[in-house]
């Protein structure tokens, strides 16, 4: 029995991505040996920390079958409200703040939803509008300047490790999230039904399921984990920054992340535990071609192929699923 | 045995009703549903009968909460139902069996029958749980099907199972089946009829709808007949026969729509031979069509009658098998080599793969054709209205204006625009493929269309006729051939086919 | 029936988009005008005029690029990378490969060509969805551009100027005053591709495929041929607007053109041409442009943030996309689908 949970976790496309991330190690380590440092380490997982609560967001959203590229704007615009309160309010709890921030977050998404599921726009030139406005506004916001955030409280909660190991306290909590929302899609009727909504909405609807409550409800969790993310950004970066979020693009590197761990762009499949696989590979990697000191270029362009290659694997999947659906009479709808 | 049974009917509380009160739909062009009226009782298995587009499905589909009607009620023992969405009209205990099945295939068996409805301990999904219940009703369905596997993994006939499972487990007190036997074996056959038998006895209210006359004489107690969207008449089945029910439906004798049509005698040479032709999803097929030649291809859905001509017409690869055009063997890759050799295809689905809805009358006339209207560089657009009239003069498109969006026009006058498309004066075609011109078209139109497929072919023209509708097709083809999975498991001559005989091979009885 | 005809042709111009989008135009002007004269600023002025032709003239090329894949209902969210790729080829071709502008930018064409070939590839053969297989060129895209830019000393050049007096004194060439010529050659490549669309065999198969493809297909266009087409035409016009833009600034740079990057599509989907494909033309691309840029440099003059214009720029594209979705629901309605 045990054996079997474990097997269902950490599936093939899980332990094909784990081999992965340990051919990445083997490569660094023969290139920089000096590279396997604790400092090193302790960064690769506050990168995860950063990346992780991103990752989960959009690939819940994905297994809904929906996308939303202003994620990273999200992340930017909680952030300038958590700034913003800071600075109103001289001595407010950071924990109060936060949480009016992640408000904002869920607020942001819900926008999303309203535009992708109420009035019925398409989810991607929708989203890239908006990511367009909700950025243009956080630069607005400080004519473009930087701003530091000096509160030690906040500082600390991505800085303090456990005892002398170099894992951050976050890490756990990032961990715990995702373990979360496994839990959430694997074992509550809610979490079926995301994967139902993202694999045939319209066999959803007659179901009596609701595809568009479902995904308006992913749109606005995304929006909320991208806030928690950015929040871990600006507590990392001891400052708000906008520009710096939608620069990095987070949400790019988990649909890579979320695709390359089964995830189908098409929705409807795939697991947060391989995702987050996804994720650890795609930190791991390009903190090694950073500490290579290869040229900018370089990562740049590992990223855009490695986008590129997950989208091919994912494409010849769901054309193969499609054509013995076709034989089998079954209509799927066509998407996106 | 009857005195049991109303014995155990007055035991029980009192017979629930399902009263349909003038119900009425309209879509553009169409009056699918104009103020039908009736009542299923339960106990008792309602047929709901009528031809294609005689509104059935747009019944079920309201009835289901998918579209809403314009106007009338459904009421369940004296209590308007309102059916805003699926889910409401499951709540309110209706279950419907779509025709396409609705599953998730990558999901397991039990995730799908108990698909917005998983069993739930303290928050948390059972999966021992749903295991349990799918295997009990699994075993009282008596099929060996495991729960766990994914849909996809499964026949198309233990598919059809699962979705009536689906629905079974709901125990609604109001189950409509439509066309529920066409993909099943003789075997699931007898399981879902002895499955309707019981819920019957349940006293649950039963709406069957099928084409298969066999059927309905053997499972249902009351008989609805639609025609054109209007409720024609209600018949206790013990007391009716098919031809009773034939006219119901046609609304007059159907053998004067098909003594009256005006047929082509001479046939010339053959001009397309199909051998040994197989693809993905058709097997071996062969045969021969001379010019001025019909021939039928009949079967039931799914059975690869589109799939063949698809072949033929270079829109879906071949795997193995020949194809002569005038005796030369040809290879079509894409549908345009098959045009320019002369082939021309009406598809099935004329709003989904024939016209361009939203383009005007004229563009969808010229498509084939564009090279041809060139003058210079440009497109003749004198040219192209001459076309165009001429295919409106020719089948009488009632339009007021040639640049009319297709869209606007009604379902006959959409296959008129199709076929003008084929059958234009700079189109040469020697095969024409129609894969069910009549669908969605009312009667006075579509016997328009049978003389029009007799006048191609008295113009030399191969015809290829493919039609669900048995009647027509036995009725319209010089040459019936009929399939079943794929392949083509006999061929038949007007003179001697039946609706029985074609039904035979269609299904392999 | 003999006497059937076409609808009127004032009929149909004042059914399409472009005529609403032509008042609205006027409307805005009007309103620009009072605005700025209550803020004590001039809209009202040939400056003012001149300004927004020279805005258009660098995305005028976008917009025609992306329209034309629109109205096949495909999409290109890779256009303006291209152009700025095009800009860096150009400019290092001319001031560090030492090339004559002309080899330099004929480079920079088959660059682009070939990134609108991959683009195809992925879509056509791979089934990839057009959004996200164009989205992650772009990445690509800029990882082949800091490639490029980087010097033999392995630094990373942001700008790369160079001296070429025949290409400059092209990009910089004015006519009557300070109207530059590319705007001309914007209009006119406006005017050539609306015949093409509405007047050839070639536009006509776009709009049927926009329209339904599966049909386009079973009728015999050849839909997978002219989807090559688009979206190699589409990139070599993101090329063509690179150039135009490094030939009037003098450098290539890496944020060239990223202003511009939804501008096309933004100035496409206003002036009517439909995301479900098949309708619209490069009229309504032109004005749609023409009340994009307008609505900037009017919110300039009455005093608006730059910052802002990142903002405006988002809620135009979303205005846009209500807009045709609610045009589409209105006529479904009409029709009581």
């Amino acid at each position: 029995m045990k054996q079997s949970i474990i097997r269902k976790i950490i599936n093939g496309k899980a332990t094909l991505l784990i081999i992965l991330i340990l051919i990445v190690l083997l490569i660094t380590y023969i290139r920089m040996p000096n590279s396997f440092t604790k400092g090193n380490a302790q960064q690769i997982l506050s990168n995860l920390c950063f990346y992780g609560m991103f990752g989960v967001g959009v690939a819940m959203l994905l297994m809904g079958g929906g996308f939303d590229f202003a994620t990273s704007a999200h992340a930017t615009i909680s952030t300038l409200v958590f700034y913003k309160i800071l600075q109103w309010i001289p001595g407010i709890p950071w924990g109060i703040a936060a949480i009016i921030s992640i408000i904002a977050g869920a607020l942001c998404g819900g926008v999303n939803a309203f535009l992708s599921q109420g009035i019925k726009l398409m989810p991607f030139i929708a989203t890239i509008g908006m990511s367009s406005v909700w950025s243009g506004l956080a630069q607005w916001a400080t004519r473009g300047q930087f701003k530091s955030i000096n509160n030690p409280g906040f500082s600390a909660i991505t800085a303090k490790c456990i005892g002398k190991t170099p894992i951050p306290w976050l890490f756990l909590f990032v961990i715990a999230v995702v373990v979360a929302y496994s839990v959430v899609l694997k074992w509550t009727r809610f979490g079926r039904s995301v994967l139902v909504c993202g694999g045939n909405p319209a066999a959803a609807r007659l179901a009596g399921l609701n595809p568009d409550k479902i995904k308006s409800i992913l749109y606005i969790n995304n929006g909320i984990l991208a806030a928690v993310g950015g929040l871990i950004w600006s507590s990392q970066q001891k400052m708000y920054n906008p520009t710096g979020l939608t620069s990095l693009m987070p949400e790019m590197t988990s649909l890579t992340a979320a695709m390359l761990g089964g995830v189908s762009f098409m929705g409807g499949s795939g697991t947060l535990g391989s995702a987050f696989m996804g994720i650890v590979l795609i930190t791991t990697l390009s903190y090694a071609l950073q500490t290579m000191q290869l040229p900018l270029w370089f990562t740049t362009l590992v990223n855009g192929l490695l986008l590129v290659i997950a989208l091919t694997i994912d494409s010849f999947a769901s054309k193969k699923i499609r054509k013995n659906m076709a034989t089998a009479g079954i209509v799927m709808p066509g998407m996106r | 045995m009857e005195l049991e049974q109303k014995a155990a009917q007055t035991v029980e509380k009192k017979v629930r009703t399902l009263e349909f009160k003038n119900i009425s739909k309209a879509f553009p062009g169409v009056q699918a549903l104009d103020d039908v009226s009736f009542t299923a009782v339960g106990g008792k298995v309602l047929a709901l009968l009528g031809e294609n587009g005689a509104g059935k499905s747009t019944l079920l589909k309201i009835l289901s909460g998918d579209i809403p009607c314009d106007e009338g009620q459904i009421l369940l023992d004296g209590e308007p139902l309102a059916l805003t969405s699926p889910n409401k009209a499951i709540n309110l205990g209706i279950s419907v069996i779509y025709q396409e099945r609705q599953l998730i295939p990558s999901m397991s068996v039990m995730e799908n029958i108990f698909l917005g409805a998983l069993p739930v301990r303290s928050g948390f999904v059972s999966y021992k749980e749903l295991k349990a219940q799918t295997q009990a009703i699994i075993d009282e369905f008596g099929l060996p099907i495991d729960p766990t596997v994914p849909v996809a993994a499964l026949s198309i006939a233990h598919q059809q199972m699962v979705e009536i499972m689906k629905a079974y487990r709901r125990n609604s007190p109001v189950i409509a089946f439509d066309e529920p036997t066409a993909p099943l074996t003789d075997k699931e056959i007898d399981i879902l009829f002895g499955l309707i038998k019981r819920l019957k006895e349940e006293g649950k209210i039963i709406i069957y709808v099928s084409h298969r006359m066999k059927e309905i004489f053997q499972i249902t107690d009351e008989i609805v007949v639609l025609k054109d969207g209007k409720f024609v008449t209600k018949l206790n089945t013990s007391e009716t026969n098919e031809q009773e029910l034939i006219k119901a439906m046609v609304g007059r004798d159907i053998g004067d729509t098909y003594a009256n049509l005006s047929r082509n005698d001479k046939y010339g040479d053959v001009v397309l031979e199909v051998n040994n032709l197989t693809t993905y999803a058709v097997h071996d097929v062969s045969f021969k069509l001379r010019k001025g030649e019909v021939i039928g291809l009949a079967g039931l859905v799914g059975a690869g009658r589109t799939e063949v001509v698809r072949a033929i017409f270079g829109a879906d690869p071949i795997i193995s098998g020949e194809i002569k055009l005038e005796g030369k063997p040809v290879k079509f890759k894409t549908p345009r080599d098959a045009i320019n050799a002369g082939i021309a295809l009406c598809p099935e689905d004329r709003k989904e793969q024939g016209l361009i809805l939203w383009a005007p009358i004229t563009h969808n006339v010229s498509l084939p054709v564009l090279k041809k209207l060139k003058k210079f560089l440009f497109l003749d657009a004198k040219a192209e209205d001459d076309l165009t009239l001429g295919a409106i003069q020719q089948y009488s498109i009632k339009t007021p204006t040639l640049d009319k969006k297709v869209l606007e026009l009604s379902g006959g006058n959409q296959q008129k625009v199709i076929l003008g498309r084929w059958t234009s004066k700079l189109v040469t075609t020697k095969v024409l493929i129609l894969d069910e011109p009549t669908k969605g078209i009312d009667v006075g139109t579509k016997a328009e269309i049978y003389q029009m497929v007799c006048d191609f072919a008295k113009q030399g023209i191969g015809v290829i006729f493919i039609s669900s509708e048995l009647t027509e097709v036995i009725n319209v083809a010089d040459t019936i051939y009929v399939m079943h999975n794929g392949r083509i498991t006999g061929s038949v001559k007007r003179e001697e086919a039946t609706e029985e005989n074609v039904l035979a091979l269609a299904m392999l009885e | 029936m003999n006497n059937l005809t076409r609808t009127s042709l004032v009929k149909r111009l004042v059914r399409t988009q472009a005529f609403s989008l032509l008042i609205l135009l006027v409307a805005m002007i009007l309103i620009f005008t009072a605005l700025a004269a209550l803020k004590g600023a001039r809209f009202f002025t040939a400056k003012t005029f001149i300004g927004i032709l020279q805005d258009i003239a660098v995305p005028g090329f976008l917009a025609i690029g992306a329209g034309c894949l629109i109205v096949s209902g495909n999409i290109d969210l890779s256009q303006a990378t291209v152009g700025a790729l095009s800009g860096i080829v150009i400019a290092i071709g001319i001031s560090w490969w030492g090339l004559p502008w002309y080899v330099a930018v004929l480079i920079a064409m088959l660059f682009a060509a070939a990134i609108g070939l991959i683009n195809a590839i992925l879509i056509n053969e791979i089934g990839m969805a057009p959004f996200i297989a164009t989205m992650a060129m772009a990445a690509v895209i800029r990882a082949l551009m800091q490639l490029l830019a980087t010097d033999s000393g392995g630094a990373l050049q942001s700008t790369v100027t160079f001296t070429d007096p025949a290409l400059t004194t092209i990009g910089g060439y004015n006519i009557i005053g300070d109207i530059p010529m590319t705007i001309v050659i914007v209009v006119v490549a406006f005017i050539i591709y609306g015949i093409i669309l509405k007047k050839t065999e070639l536009g006509r198969s776009i709009y049927m495929i926009g329209g339904n493809r599966r049909a386009a297909r079973l009728s015999g266009i050849n839909s997978k041929g002219i989807i090559y087409f688009l979206y190699i035409n589409c990139s070599v016009l993101g090329g063509i607007s690179g150039l135009a833009y490094t030939a009037r600034a003098k450098q290539g740079s890496l944020q060239a053109l990223s202003g511009d990057q939804f501008t096309g599509l933004t100035a496409a989907i206003l002036g009517g041409i439909s995301f479900a494909g098949g309708s619209g033309g490069m009229g309504g691309a032109f004005l749609g442009l023409v009340v994009l840029k307008t609505f900037y440099k009017g919110m300039l003059i009455v005093g608006s943030s730059t910052y802002l214009t990142l903002v405006l720029s988002g809620t135009l594209l979303i205005l846009a996309l209500s807009l045709d979705v609610w045009s589409q629901r209105r006529q479904r309605k009409r029709l009581g689908i």
